[in-house]
């Protein structure tokens, strides 16, 4: 009788907590009762939440993190901002939670993703059955600044352009995991008819740049300022052979050209006969990855917190602390805003056909 | 020669400068703070305390980040040993026979044992590096992706030696692990393996669910079974630290050769902590001549991996030093602060600023020192946890071991998927399928496939008859099976009797003991359905595969339809021991109150995991053990009620508000719009 008792207890304190915790939402402020006359949104007692798509440590978390106090101070009330990682599917998984759940009382979700979502997308009419394009109300991209590449080749393998051209036996290029930039990049180099196999599989950018140091692949297009100065025996030692440049040029091999080294430098357009169909291709490609991090919020938000958010987001990312910040860890910072990837977006959709099937295949999707 | 003593002199100095000094151990007390939660705090702690070393020096803000670092790795082992929860994957190895003899009333001297292993192994690790930095990178150069693909194999022979006693069934678990690990994209063409169109699956099945499940949740059942505390015996004053630190010393030659495995290892990126601690295990194993304890709570089984785990955190510090590759999230979070502090990894940090990364060794060996050193003060505290009833200490462990599944990709997917692990680990404990080789399968079949496919396409078949690939296979092979074969050997040829019984005696088959428990304790029913249950699976993910291009089906196929042939032999013997177990196994069966309090769990688990999915983390945080205590345990309230309020507190607390998990609502919650209780009176707070 007294075990029977006991069990009733436990389950009136449970309905007593989950009616005692039902009325909490009923207590606490409505979204929009705080807001100002003025007609900002107040985030006053609210927690905007930096929904990352990538696991804490990478540079998506990076930037949220340093991103995080500046757009506090942006945001009018003061509201807690906070940055949780939801990794999964290149930052799908992320995309799709936030952007289809419904709006919360005290809480903003702001997902962060990788710009290739979009377009990959816009290219087959939705991913796992989800437009994201659709779905997202942009927020902005805080790292929009373009960071110049080439294709570079070990000296021992290839010594100039020419030799390269004129190749039988095709050059190893190490890739990442088929569906990255690098990728997409390297994809196009071999369809528009240079003399490169392409080794796929690499974790990242560092273990590639070690199998290129190993002489596992001859070639690689991690070849950017910050590789260069951190393998300074490449240049000073003339351990590479510059091909081409892919987006831009880095500042370093502009100016060892400068210096009279490798005078065949150019734009891989320019290195040998390029369709404008591929030339437009690749124009896509690079505009998709001018900036890699999206800021988006679901359409569910308020629309007041979400001008809020983009001015705030505005804000944060031209301040002269986060820039400073993302220069000491070597990010790129440089603001986009929503109607700059709109812009992107009627980009892809303005393709023909062809060109859409094109970068679709380059895209690895 | 000069330089490099003179940086080592250097890097010590600058350790211990006042602030580096004390932010050291100030990091210290934090993650010790933080430190016994399984899974959540090493990256979580650490990509939180970043932003603090924003004003720092290079040495103070490192002495900041790689003390936390140290004293949570060191906590990951203690977790292992006392909770049978596994602190991380690479940890598991660590409670195969830490917990066993956290059971027998031994916590404090399987704790003695792997403090120091783990020191000692800290420091010949950092030692070893420090003095072989002028040969690191050309020996680092040498490994590419045929010699991982070469070692990647070595780790799958290993299965055979973790699969004492069923090496059947080890072999089995192994193919399981390798075909799980192909689940979700495949990083060549893209095609989605095995995913049944979930999201959630298209990065494979995460290691750390499945760890948490297989080791941690099956574990809380048969402490649910005993109906004791995790200490089945009462244990000493401090349980027998000291004995524990003496074992240490008396099996010197194997925490040596261990803390040398792991320095070797973690100068290569790409293995990883895990394989490490299992190829030390394994080592342990096949070096000891009496193999018949491990398993069961073998001291030797507590000191390799010990050894090894820190010793190759010394290495994994150097390649993300020098080549800029993380071996693990702490390692790419310590890349990203590097980079904070103008830090460029590469080879200049070998030569120009080896000062700099002395100071790093150094940090490395003084954090342990100091951890280890606190570890012991409060030793005899932790040692105190095994006597607490089981009734108490289940909700609370059992609400980590869901956080634990939880937290790795704050997804609720990963929590379920660590439950149905736990079942099936609850499953191949009772039926004597052993469980490391399901996990080394899962860790070594990406490395595998990856760089058998860059091997591949860079070099054809050719990479098979590389030099250092085949002395790779043939040295690790005759490592790993000379001393079965010698045995075995030795056997035969045993010139007559008395010699051979005092050979066993002296130096018994590692394999005999475990097969004779498993003839005679396995019911031959359910180990029959089981053995069905994985062909079945091996069946359908070979089907499955049969559609898809050659890059994504090779692995499941290669691996695949040998498995699924030993499947029907496993079927085989299941069905002899079907027929001959109404003879034989009367008797020997579960007795009714074990198979009652297995049920009885089993459901707690599926209850726990129902209520955290429908109220969410915080509300059932206080809830559920409630329920527990009060329903199953039959505690008083006095008792029910303040430890269910300690564990919400804590999730609050620690978790929610500290550590900023981002804890689903609950369905049920969401849907009747129903806060945790903290964040009504936040909301209060804030009107006030």
């Amino acid at each position: 009788m007294r075990g029977w008792l006991g069990h009733w207890c436990v389950v009136l304190l449970l309905l007593a907590l989950v009616g005692c915790s039902t009325a909490a939402p009923a207590n606490s402020v409505p979204a929009s009762q705080g807001a100002p006359s003025t007609g900002t949104f107040d985030f006053k007692g609210k927690t905007v939440h930096l929904v990352v798509g990538y696991s804490a440590g990478g540079g998506f978390d990076a930037n949220a993190r340093l991103l995080a106090p500046e757009l506090q101070a942006a945001l009018a009330g003061n509201p807690t901002v906070v940055v949780d990682n939801q990794p999964g599917a290149d930052s799908l998984l992320a995309a799709k939670t936030v952007l289809t759940q419904s709006s919360k009382t005290d809480e903003v979700d702001v997902v962060v993703f990788v710009s290739t979502l979009l377009a990959k997308s816009v290219l087959n009419g939705g991913l796992d059955g989800f437009a994201i394009e659709k779905q997202a109300v942009f927020v902005g991209m805080p790292d929009g600044w373009p960071e110049p590449l080439a294709l570079c080749a070990h000296k021992s393998t290839v010594g100039n352009l020419e030799t390269f051209l004129s190749r039988s036996e095709p050059l190893k290029v190490g890739g990442l995991t088929g569906s990255s930039y690098y990728d997409a990049l390297l994809r196009w180099v071999k369809l528009a008819g240079f003399p490169v196999d392409l080794v796929f599989g690499y974790a990242a950018t560092a273990p590639l740049i070690l199998a290129f140091n190993q002489g596992e692949i001859d070639a690689l297009p991690a070849c950017r300022d910050q590789d260069l100065q951190q393998n300074p025996d490449w240049l000073n030692q003339d351990q590479i052979t510059p091909l081409f440049g892919l987006r831009g040029m880095p500042a370093a091999l502009k100016q060892a050209q400068a210096q009279g080294r490798y005078p065949w430098l150019k734009d891989v357009v320019d290195a040998k006969p390029i369709s404008d169909q591929l030339k437009a291709t690749l124009k896509a490609i690079n505009d998709l990855n001018t900036g890699t991090n999206v800021y988006a919020v679901s359409k569910q938000t308020p629309a007041a917190a979400q001008q809020a958010l983009q001015q705030a987001f505005q804000q944060a990312v031209l301040s002269a602390n986060y820039k400073t910040q993302m220069e000491k860890r070597q990010l790129e910072p440089g603001y986009r805003g929503p109607q700059d990837l709109a812009a992107l977006l009627d980009q892809i959709n303005g393709f023909s056909s062809d060109e859409k099937s094109q970068l679709s295949m380059l895209l690895g999707t | 020669m000069d330089f490099l003593v003179q940086a080592w002199v250097s890097g010590f100095v600058q350790v211990f400068q006042p602030a580096a000094f004390g932010l050291m151990c100030l990091a210290i007390v934090i993650g010790f703070l933080t430190g016994i939660i399984p899974f959540v705090s090493v990256p979580m702690v650490m990509a939180l305390m970043l932003p603090f070393t924003f004003g720092m020096s290079p040495v103070e803000a490192f002495s900041f980040l790689l003390g936390m670092l140290s004293v949570n790795i060191i906590f990951s082992d203690i977790t292992s040993i006392i909770f049978g929860v596994p602190g991380e994957p690479a940890t598991a190895s660590v409670l195969l026979d830490g917990h066993p003899m956290a059971k027998q009333g031994q916590a404090g001297r399987a704790l003695g044992a792997v403090l120091t292993s783990s020191l000692i192994g800290a420091i010949i690790g950092a030692v070893l590096l420090a003095a072989a930095i002028p040969i690191v990178l050309p020996i680092t150069l040498a490994f590419g992706s045929p010699e991982f693909f070469a070692l990647a194999i070595l780790g799958i022979l290993s299965i055979a030696v973790l699969s004492r006693g069923n090496i059947t069934k080890g072999v089995l678990a192994g193919i399981i692990g390798l075909l799980l690990s192909t689940v979700g994209l495949d990083p060549q063409s893209g095609t989605q393996r095995y995913t049944f169109g979930l999201l959630n699956l298209w990065d494979g099945v995460g290691l750390v669910p499945v760890t948490v499940g297989l080791f941690g949740v099956a574990e809380l059942t048969e402490l649910w079974v005993k109906q004791r505390g995790i200490a089945e015996i009462k244990v000493g004053k401090i349980g027998g630290v000291m004995e524990g630190v003496r074992d240490c010393f008396r099996h010197f030659g194997l925490t040596l050769r261990c803390s040398l495995l792991g320095t070797v290892i973690g100068i290569f990126p790409g293995l990883g902590g895990t394989v490490a601690q299992w190829l030390a295990y394994a080592h342990a194993v096949q070096s000891s001549k009496d193999t018949s304890r491990f398993g069961t709570g073998d001291v030797r089984g507590v000191i390799g991996p010990g050894a090894t785990m820190n010793a190759k955190e010394g290495g994994n510090l150097l390649t993300t030093v020098a080549f800029g590759i993380p071996a693990s999230v702490t390692m790419a979070i310590l890349l990203g602060a590097f980079i904070i502090q103008g830090v460029v990894p590469g080879p200049a940090m070998l030569t120009t600023h080896l000062d700099l990364t002395m100071a790093f060794v150094w940090i490395n060996i003084v954090s342990h020192i100091i951890s280890v050193a606190l570890c012991f003060i409060f030793l005899n505290q932790m040692v105190k946890i095994t006597e607490i009833r089981s009734a108490l200490l289940l909700p609370p462990i059992l609400m980590l071991a869901l956080l634990g599944g939880f937290a790795d990709r704050n997804s609720s997917f990963d929590m379920v998927t660590s439950v149905v692990a736990g079942f099936i680990g609850m499953a191949m404990v009772r039926l004597d399928w052993p469980r490391p080789p399901l996990i080394l399968g899962l860790v070594l079949g990406r490395i595998v496939e990856t760089n058998l496919f860059i091997s591949y396409s860079r070099y054809g078949v050719a990479f098979l008859t590389q030099p250092l690939v085949l002395v790779i296979l043939v040295f690790g092979a005759t490592v790993l099976f000379a001393p079965t074969v010698r045995r075995r050997l030795a056997r035969r040829f045993a010139m007559n009797e008395d010699a051979r019984m005092q050979m066993v005696d002296d130096d018994p088959e590692p394999f005999t003991t475990a097969e004779l428990s498993s003839t005679t304790r396995v019911p031959a029913v359910p180990d029959f359905v089981f053995g069905l249950c994985v062909l079945v699976l091996i069946g359908w993910m070979v089907w499955e595969a049969r559609g898809w291009s050659f890059a994504p089906r090779f692995l499941p196929l290669a691996i695949g339809i040998p498995g699924f042939v030993l499947a029907l032999v496993q079927i085989g013997f299941g069905t002899r021991r079907w027929l001959a177990s109404r003879q034989v196994l009367q008797g020997l069966r579960a007795t009714n109150i074990e198979r009652r309090r297995t049920l009885e769990m089993g459901l707690w688990v599926l209850v726990f995991t129902v209520g955290v999915l429908l109220l969410g983390f915080r509300i059932s945080a206080f809830l559920l053990p409630l329920a527990f205590f009060r329903l199953a345990g039959r505690e008083q309230w006095r008792i029910a009620l303040p430890i269910a309020v300690g564990t919400y507190v804590a999730f609050v607390i620690v978790f929610a508000r500290g550590l900023n998990i981002p804890f689903p609502n609950g369905m049920l919650a969401d849907w009747l719009g129903v806060q945790s209780p903290d964040s009504y009176l936040l909301g209060v707070l804030y009107h006030l």
